[in-house]
């Protein structure tokens, strides 16, 4: 009798955590929960440890923001040095969040960013492959990929990365164009970067996809049927 | 949706014992060919009465909010389908009283017996008037066409797959100035439409200077193919479409502020028109038949 009742109770926990999660979390007015069990099972120490990592990746990326903004030279590198420790510790908490859930595709996916932020860029690729298996489609992944991308100067998959977030998030897309943008800035800054003609090209190609977008804004496939297309 | 229920609504389609001269059919009207659209400036009935309007194309129906020129309150393909079939004045397919006759003699045919059976599994009486419909609906629903010259510039990002010419009127179709976009928009340049999480807004009606009434705005995907135009196929070619929208600039009383304010010249015509062509999905009408 006991042990049923200790089932019941953990059964019950399981599917208010679930609820809770495909809400985005927090912010639910629920009965208080029963007394929590010792033992949680994988996945929710999974979800435990990703949401640990997404508080972490929200203040790594303050840090690289504030990195980023600070003239002083030693208040820079301070915060770059925080940035990058917190970018690690959160990428522990989403190897140890995929380790035990492997099914988690947002696990996956800010493995993928993390592990970017730190320059391991073929852990990010196939953190991001990883999260697009689990979840085809998964604009923030295709995204972050596009990004990965372009720091190892693989510029067709990132054109292919902006064309597949062109049909369904015209947002991410922007971004994704923004970030081309930039590289190719950084490129021409950069003596031993790509030649000019290559980053000519790429900056008509930029060009005219900006183009494009502002004409069709309001022309998109999102949201239509499977069968669009 | 299923593929036997398709199929099925693919061959009634074409199937002329579904008229009551018994050499009729929905593609009478609606030539695949012509992007399902019909070369005759009105559409002429079974029985050789004139209808009021041109043939519509059809091209991505499964999105409409509301089908026909005129009239905002046909909300389903089902329901539109009753017009062609049952209307008496003028007559269309003119099955009107001859339902159960129609029925009756599809299911005579073993070929037909089959496919409804297939179609509407587990109905000891599949071949009604309500299958028959929801068959020919749901091949309606299977006419997409996104593959145009423009669709792989824009969404494949084949950057030569337009002309300088067709992206010089891509951009004045898309400009205030020019307007066409104000009213024929969205990825079927045709208003508001329908997706999975339901409508986008009113289904988009119209003056453009060709009726007292509003149109319903009609899409423009494979346009080259569907001369002539208007509610009335009034026009008998782009040409004289845009010579249309720049008479209309030239007007004091204007109908809609989003229509031209100024006269287009020879070049911005042309460029027009080759955007409007670059509409066309060959893969679209090659497809059936
Ligand atoms: C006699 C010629 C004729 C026949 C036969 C005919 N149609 Fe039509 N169809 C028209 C005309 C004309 C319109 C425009 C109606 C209006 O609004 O006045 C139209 C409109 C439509 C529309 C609306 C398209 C849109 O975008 O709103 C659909 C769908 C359609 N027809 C399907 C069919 C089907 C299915 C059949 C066979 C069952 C059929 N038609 C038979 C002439 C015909
Ligand atoms: C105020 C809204 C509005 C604007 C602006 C507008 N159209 Fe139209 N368009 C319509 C309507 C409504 C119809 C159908 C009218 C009818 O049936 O008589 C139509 C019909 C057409 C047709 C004929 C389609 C067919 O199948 O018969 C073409 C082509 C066309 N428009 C192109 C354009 C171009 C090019 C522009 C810009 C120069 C433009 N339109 C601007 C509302 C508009």
């Amino acid at each position: 009798m006991r042990i049923a009742v200790r089932v019941l109770a953990a059964l019950l926990l399981t599917s208010g955590t679930a609820a809770a999660w495909a809400n985005g979390g927090g912010g639910m007015s629920m009965p208080a929960p029963p007394p929590v069990p010792r033992e949680q099972t994988p996945q929710q120490k999974a979800r435990e440890a990703y949401n640990d990592g997404v508080h972490g990746v929200k203040k790594a990326d303050k840090a690289q923001a504030a990195a980023a903004q600070a003239s002083d030279a030693g208040k820079k590198d301070r915060a770059a040095h925080e940035a990058q420790d917190r970018y690690a510790e959160a990428l522990a908490k989403f190897r140890e969040a995929t380790g035990l859930d492997p099914q988690l595709p947002e696990a996956w996916n800010y493995l993928g960013y993390t592990s970017r932020k730190l320059g391991h860029y073929d852990e990010a690729l196939a953190a991001y492959d990883k999260a697009l298996t689990l979840k085809p489609g998964y604009a923030d992944a295709l995204e972050y990929r596009g990004e990965a991308y372009l720091a190892l100067n693989r510029i067709p998959d990132a054109q292919q990365a902006y064309l597949d977030l062109y049909a369904g998030n015209r947002a991410l897309a922007g971004k994704l164009l923004t970030a081309m943008k930039n590289w190719v800035a950084d490129q021409r800054a950069d003596a031993s970067g790509g030649t000019a003609t290559h980053l000519d090209e790429l900056d008509k190609w930029i060009q005219e996809r900006a183009q494009i977008a502002g004409q069709t804004a309001a022309l998109t496939r999102a949201g239509t049927a499977a069968s669009w297309r | 949706m299923s593929k036997a229920k398709a199929a099925l609504g693919e061959r009634l389609f074409f199937e002329p014992r579904l008229s009551v001269t018994g050499r009729y059919s929905c593609s009478s009207c609606h030539d695949p060919a012509r992007a399902f659209a019909q070369a005759r400036p009105v559409a002429i009935g079974a029985t050789g009465e004139a209808l009021p309007h041109n043939a519509m194309a059809l091209v991505n129906v499964a999105y409409n909010i509301s089908f026909g020129w005129s009239r905002p309150r046909v909300r389903t393909l089902e329901a539109q389908m009753l017009e062609p079939m049952l209307n008496e004045h003028p007559v269309e397919l003119g099955l009107k009283g001859r339902e159960a006759a129609a029925c009756a003699l599809l299911a005579a045919d073993p070929a037909y017996a089959a496919d409804f059976a297939a179609a509407f599994p587990g109905d000891p009486a599949p071949v009604t008037l309500e299958h028959l419909v929801k068959a020919i609906a749901s091949f309606e629903r299977t006419l997409i066409s996104g593959g145009s010259p423009f669709d792989r510039y824009v969404f494949n990002g084949e950057h030569d797959a337009l002309s300088g010419q067709a992206k010089r009127g891509m951009a004045l179709f898309f400009s205030t100035r020019a307007g066409c976009s104000g009213c024929h928009s969205g990825f079927n340049f045709s208003g508001n439409w329908r997706d999975a999480q339901g409508e986008t807004g009113p289904a988009s009606f119209a003056r453009n200077g060709t009726s007292a009434r509003p149109m319903r705005v009609p899409t423009l995907r494979n346009v080259a193919l569907t001369a002539p135009y208007m509610h009335d196929g009034r026009l008998a070619s782009l040409a004289a479409v845009l010579d249309h929208y720049s008479s209309v600039a030239a007007q004091a009383a204007r109908t809609d502020r989003r229509l031209p304010r100024v006269a287009f010249s020879g070049a911005e015509r042309s460029a027009l028109i080759a955007f409007l062509e670059s509409l066309t999905d060959e893969s679209f009408v090659s497809r059936t038949r």
